[in-house]
């Protein structure tokens, strides 16, 4: 006959016990809402010579296989599976990314009607796209099933980029490839919308490396430099290996 | 396809495996660990995937300082406690409402079920600091340091916190309190 525990180390222990765990379709439709949002292990982040993120040293890549090959083959091609699940091809059809149409203009240029008409080519993951409008159930996104970019409808659900993280990511993914592609005007619009929407979001410090290129590819060399040295206080052991010492727009930014 | 596409095609394989792989093997911790961290039921989804996309756009920056466990986890309770402090001045959950009055059930999985919601319950009473602590060290054990490296705070603080939670816990436990508005 079980009881009711009476003190605090026995709810401890109970507790330990009882608490829930993901049931496997719970886990399959998270991680299936995962695979939408985002793309999966975006590559570190070079932008002419300013190397935004760190690499994998071998060390570090060794560790990470482990895990892997500790898991095995089966679980991840399960995964794989289900992460396909709910996804409906357009027609069959693949085409490559570029733009996706809305149906009415966008008043202003937002961060992400910005981010949601141009036709940018970026090659460091799929930014996800969706229509704001309540009426429209159907969105479109960018999904990245390999190497090959495909147009393809999912419905909204839970795992449409509604949270501000989500957001805040697909901000700074645009800022980002529109440093690399030059347009660096509304790269710092975008991050600038970023400073207002998030001031204390969690991406601040991407936002910061960011802001860094951008002023050294407008060829404030000065200003580059006195923010970089504030990001290294600011963020000691950042990852973002930002340095504005060598600032040279002519040469695709801070070094 | 070229010798460059091909490596990028194979570094674009084993990115997605090893993330997915981060995904299966940790996705059962993340997601007690917010569900404990005070999330409703109804939300614990929407942000376990809020975490792994924290997770995948910065596993490049992680460097092996902390084991890659820590680590997940600190960008958990971050999340978690985000989240949480959005969500909480608007509603509590009705479902964590503890009744230390309420019958027990014999019945093994619904007694199991009540005494994970009282738990709940039980944590809410707390702060999201001593909470942090509380769950870190007394469910999911872990070591003074390892929390006071999660959370960034000083090792010291840590004990203090979890001195203060358990106090808290065992009042609570005395006056049969921890019952959440409806």
């Amino acid at each position: 006959m079980t009881r009711r525990p009476h003190d605090l180390e026995e709810w401890i222990l109970r507790a330990r016990q009882v608490d829930a765990w993901p049931s496997m379709p719970a886990r399959a439709r998270v991680w299936s809402a995962i695979e939408r949002r985002i793309a999966v292990g975006p590559p570190p982040v070079s932008i002419g010579h300013v190397h935004v993120g760190t690499t994998i040293g071998a060390s570090k890549l060794m560790l990470v296989l482990a895990i892997v090959t500790s898991i095995g083959a089966p679980l991840l091609g399960g995964l794989a599976a289900v992460a396909t699940i709910g996804v409906e091809e357009e027609g069959g059809a693949t085409t490559p990314a570029a733009v996706v149409a809305r149906r009415d203009p966008p008043p202003a240029r937002t961060a992400e009607s910005m981010i949601a008409t141009s036709p940018v080519v970026h090659d460091d993951g799929p930014i996800e796209v969706f229509d704001d409008g309540p009426a429209d159930p159907e969105v479109e996104i960018f999904v990245e099933p390999d190497a090959v970019r495909t147009s393809r409808t999912v419905r909204r659900g839970s795992g449409a980029p509604s949270s501000d993280l989500a957001i805040e990511t697909r901000i700074l993914r645009g800022a980002r490839a529109r440093l690399r592609t030059g347009a660096v005007d509304d790269a710092t619009a975008l991050l600038a919308e970023h400073r207002q929407r998030f001031p204390r979001g969690m991406l601040v410090e991407l936002r910061a490396a960011l802001e860094i290129d951008a002023q050294c590819r407008l060829g404030r060399s000065a200003s580059a430099r006195a923010l970089a040295s504030a990001f290294e206080r600011t963020y000691p052991s950042s990852p973002y290996r930002v340095r504005a010492t060598d600032c040279d727009p002519d040469e695709g930014g801070a070094r | 396809m070229g010798e460059a596409q091909a490596h990028a095609a194979d570094a674009g394989m084993i990115r997605r495996a090893q993330f997915a792989d981060i995904y299966a093997t940790y996705c059962p911790y993340v997601w007690r660990c917010v569900r404990r961290m005070g999330t409703a039921p109804e939300q614990v989804e929407d942000v376990v995937q809020d975490v792994f996309l924290v997770i995948s756009e910065r596993i490049h920056a992680f460097e092996g300082r902390a084991s890659l466990k820590t680590w997940i986890y600190a960008i958990t309770f971050r999340v978690a406690a985000e989240h949480r402090r959005k969500r909480h001045r608007n509603e509590r959950s009705k479902v964590l409402a503890w009744d230390p009055s309420a019958p027990v059930s014999a019945d093994e999985e619904v007694l199991a079920r009540q005494l994970a919601d009282r738990l709940h319950a039980l944590l809410d009473t707390l702060d999201m600091d001593q909470r942090a602590v509380f769950v870190l060290a007394e469910l999911e054990q872990l070591s003074g340091p390892e929390i006071a490296e999660i959370l960034g705070i000083k090792l010291n603080t840590v004990y203090s916190r979890l001195r203060l939670a358990r106090r808290r816990m065992d009042r609570e436990l005395a006056t049969g309190g921890g019952r959440s508005s409806p």
